[in-house]
């Protein structure tokens, strides 16, 4: 028998374990090859050019974490060979026993990886290739663009791309299995039978405390992320709390292994119940020998969750809070009064079907440090980027009372020696809120003023997507006699009934902002189109990202769990035969595989979703969109993505199981 | 005497038309309630295919089997395997304990799987290792037991559940001759203690020599038969060889 032939046999011998593996390598070729074939499929789309541009960036980011997600795909598929290649030790014994070298036994796996990666490189590019056709119309909806017809799609540099870094894994398969095969001893080989290792059941009162070391772990670190100001948040803060968070979940998983059999050891009409005192010690045995690999698996999962359902919702937030955060058609603003700079540019004012002109001032040694008062070094201390030398925007009262009408918030009364503060930035508002608190007096021109509220106004002058009002002083009007215009701005509505009639308008404010910066007079036009445009650029972007990470993570934490539980069957066949043999109902059994295999794959999932919980709401609290925003569809969104490649691993990993343990007649 | 086990007329054929092998060729007796029954033969004789279609493991090509007064060749799937776990107990050569529970767990899955309640459970557990001496092991694991101790466990996970019938398949043949010793007048206790009727196959003449009949099969047939009566067991043990010798078996392989 040639070579070639005995490796294509041993394959389809081990046909039920490489089974998993062959299947996600052929998604993880797919998906690399969709994700990086996304710029070659938008050229059937009608895109303006802010759109466009906007595009190329997602392309053009695909394309840097196609690196990250390449050292992801390539760790699983090390991992998962040199785990496969290890539970083959007998049949390499054999082989050598028969006379054949480690050189020739090297080549046998060699050429079976190389087989291996030639079948799952064209079928997942085959996959990809026929799946990214729909790739366009996802970018076309999702973009809000139209289409300007179909066309069959095929990207030469993704497939070329795919195909150079999957090699590079496969080559670095064949010399991690070659290594494998020469550490070889041939004693050690046929000594590989597994032995079932003494279980030591750990001692209670250690787990009892090391669990709750993980739990206030935990709690210190769930406070932190999801409650406590963010003030003060530095980059190594997030790499701590992801190394707390960590070593916690490794800490849990360690005590509760041990606590669980303990737990059920204690109840005894469960544990003698049924299979109960079996399935729980299977389980046991597996989350014993895999806390660290259970861990990974979490961290993954929570990753997968967190990015997909915040990278959604962010989406979901940048479109949906556009109604309450910039409430009108537009506000225009300049250095000149901007309803008499329209009329002189001969700009019919009758366009808006109502406008209101402000003015914002600023004082010449007025800085946010004032508004801190005595708490401002603190705050420094807390958060480097307060800026404490910045200029403080200022408002007179009755001007904010009368954008108040159009941005829906409650007027409010000043006596003449009050001021109050207006801030949505949750960071701002809290070191505000001290300052307020401690009755912190300001001086304008000659004028003493001292806090009409103790707690910020949550509003804002300014319409933008997000809470980013950083601090707005409101002083009585007789102060801002005494200071300098900072902007003159026109807030307006506009007499339009329709999205395109509104494009219209905007355009004619465009064009003519463009003429006036010829004549160096600067009209800044924010209008509610233009922003809700790049919002759903910067949305889709992020919604790529999540479904692109999170399915990668995903198919590398199921795969993992779906080999350990599969290869723990083989191991364990005899246990079920043992089982039969006095008498237990198949039924039984099936059930029994049922709920250790739900087990292994929610345990992780469940501590995942715990963390995810907060880590979602500190990413949502990092981007300043506090208040309700509507998680529940993105929830939904992350749900599907897990119930389709989670849920299809458990699905495929529980029928191989039973196939593998069903009686062999 | 209640007749526990009947034979009738078994046959079992395996390969085809051209290449026939009868492992069971027209074999009946019958086994009375409380008797200690030790099937003996050399390798190929078709003593573990006698005991493989008496606990339902195998089929039978022809003839009826009766335990108790239930015909057990038609019975199929689950209700096969609630015969077989209300009506049989099993002693294996290597023991078959499960190595991740303990001696008390294993014995107590027996009692489980026929949906016992947990509180009777352990009082049944400790009165039935008692009798086998493994009060002492009942915490431990396989792997810290000996294997008389592990045979002793699986004896008890047999009987526990009170079966019609315990199968034993050569249940010394992992022990050393003292543990066998011992595991061998456990079974004669229990045998006459509990009234449990015992099947046991062996091709050991001193295990048969403990029984209180002992069947010779031969090529499927059933060659000879001894009953022990009153006699000693050291007479009954070298009538045994004598028939042994008779069979042409291989000494070495008695002794």
């Amino acid at each position: 028998m040639t070579l070639f032939k005995l490796s294509l046999k041993n394959m389809h011998q081990s046909l039920k374990d490489y089974a998993i593996y062959f299947f996600t390598l052929i998604l993880g070729v797919a998906i690399f090859y969709i994700f990086n074939a996304m710029d070659s499929q938008t050229i059937m789309i009608e895109a303006t050019s802010s759109k466009r541009e906007m595009i190329e960036l997602t392309v053009q980011v695909m394309s840097v974490l196609s690196v990250f997600v390449s050292f992801v795909l390539g760790f699983l598929i090390i991992y998962a060979s040199q785990f496969l290649i290890k539970r083959r030790k007998k049949e390499f014994a054999i082989y050598m026993l028969l006379g054949m070298s480690k050189a020739k036994i090297s080549r046998v796996l060699l050429l079976e990886t190389l087989s291996i990666g030639l079948v799952s490189l064209i079928a997942g590019l085959g996959i990809g290739v026929v799946l990214s056709q729909g790739m366009s119309v996802v970018v076309a909806s999702l973009f809000e663009v139209p289409m300007t017809g179909f066309r069959f799609v095929f990207s030469l540099s993704a497939t070329l791309k795919t195909f150079t870094y999957f090699s590079i894994m496969y080559i670095l398969v064949m010399i991690f299995n070659t290594i494998t095969v020469n550490r070889c001893r041939l004693i050690e080989l046929l000594q590989a039978r597994s032995k079932s290792e003494p279980l030591k059941l750990k001692n209670p009162w250690l787990c009892i405390l090391v669990f709750g070391v993980a739990c206030i772990l935990l709690a210190q670190a769930y406070h932190q992320v999801a409650y406590e100001p963010l003030a003060g948040f530095i980059v190594q803060d997030i790499f701590r709390l992801m190394a707390q968070g960590g070593i916690a979940t490794f800490l849990v998983f360690w005590s509760l292994s041990g606590l669980i059999l303990r737990a059920g050891m204690h109840l005894k009409g469960f544990y003698y119940h049924h299979l109960n005192s079996f399935i729980l010690r299977e389980i046991d045995a597996k989350i014993n020998t895999m806390v660290f690999s259970m861990t990974i698996i979490c961290l993954m999962l929570f990753m997968t969750v967190t990015v997909l359902a915040s990278c959604l919702s962010l989406k979901d937030a940048t479109t949906k809070e556009l109604a309450t955060y910039f409430p009108v058609d537009a506000q225009l603003s300049s250095d000149q009064p901007v309803a008499r700079m329209l009329e002189d540019a001969s700009f019919d004012l009758n366009q808006f079907s109502s406008y209101m002109s402000t003015t914002t001032y600023y004082g010449d040694h007025l800085q946010r440090r004032d508004l801190l008062g005595s708490y401002a070094s603190e705050a420094y201390r807390q958060y480097t980027f307060v800026g404490l030398d910045y200029s403080v925007q200022i408002i007179s009262v009755s001007d904010y009372n009368a954008l108040s009408a159009y941005f829906h918030h409650e007027p409010i009364q000043l006596a003449d020696h009050e001021y109050a503060i207006s801030c949505n930035y949750e960071t701002m508002v809290h070191f505000y809120n001290i300052a307020l608190s401690r009755g912190n007096q300001l001086t304008i021109g000659k004028t003493s003023l001292v806090p009409a509220y103790t707690t910020c106004l949550d509003s804002f002058i300014h319409p933008s997507p997000q809470t980013i009002n950083e601090g707005l002083l409101i002083v009585p009007d007789h102060c801002v006699a005494e200071l300098n215009v900072m902007d003159y701005m026109l807030t307006a509505n506009y007499q339009a009934n329709t999205d395109s009639q509104r494009e219209a308008i905007d355009q004619q404010l465009n064009t003519l902002a463009h003429d006036l910066k010829d004549q160096q007079i600067y009209l800044f036009v924010d209008s509610k189109i233009e922003t809700y445009a790049s919002s759903i650029g910067l949305g889709t972007m992020l919604t790529f990202i999540g479904i692109y990470l999170g399915i990668v993570f995903l198919i590398s934490s199921a795969a993992i769990l779906a080999l350990k539980q599969l290869s723990d069957c083989s191991d364990n066949k005899q246990r079920y035969v043992i089982l039969r043999k006095i008498g237990t109902d198949e039924k039984w059994i099936s059930r029994a595989i049922l709920k250790q295999t739900a087990i292994i794959f929610g345990f992780p999932l469940l501590i995942a979703m715990i963390h995810s919980y907060f880590g979602i709401r500190f990413i949502l609290r990092l981007f300043a969109y506090n208040g309700q925003i509507g998680l529940s569809s993105s929830i939904y969104m992350t749900a599907l993505f897990l119930i389709m490649i989670y849920g299809g691993y458990f699905v495929i990993t529980y029928l191989s199981s039973r196939m593998i343990l069903k009686e062999d007649r | 005497m209640e007749t526990i086990l009947k034979i009738a007329h078994v046959q079992k054929y395996y390969g085809n038309k051209t290449n026939l092998t009868k492992a069971l060729d027209d074999i009946s007796f019958a086994v009375d309630k409380g008797e200690f029954v030790a099937i003996m033969g050399a390798s190929g004789s078709g003593k573990t295919t006698l005991l493989n279609v008496i606990s339902t493991i195998d089929r039978v090509t022809s003839g009826h089997i009766q335990i108790g007064h239930q015909e057990i060749t038609t019975l199929k799937g689950a209700r096969l395997n609630q015969f077989r776990r209300e009506k049989l107990g099993f002693i294996f050569q290597d023991f078959n304990l499960l190595d991740t529970l303990t001696a008390y767990e294993n014995i107590a899955l027996a009692l489980q799987i026929q949906g016992m309640k947990a509180r009777v459970i352990d009082a049944k557990i400790q009165q039935m290792a008692s009798q086998l001496d493994i009060t002492e092991v009942l915490n431990k694991y396989p792997y810290e037991m000996s294997g008389g101790q592990k045979q002793r466990v699986a004896s008890a996970r047999a009987l526990i559940t009170q079966p019609e019938l315990v199968l034993a398949d050569e249940p010394t043949g992992a022990l050393d001759s003292r543990s066998s010793k011992y595991l061998l007048e456990c079974f004669q206790h229990l045998n006459k203690q509990l009234q449990a009727t015992i099947l046991m196959v062996t091709h050991d003449a001193f295990s048969a020599s403990y029984a209180s009949r002992v069947l010779f099969i031969k090529d499927g047939k059933l060659f000879n038969e001894l009953r022990r009566g009153e006699m000693s067991r050291k007479t009954f043990f070298n009538q045994i060889i004598d028939v042994v010798s008779l069979l042409g078996g291989d000494a070495n392989d008695l002794i």
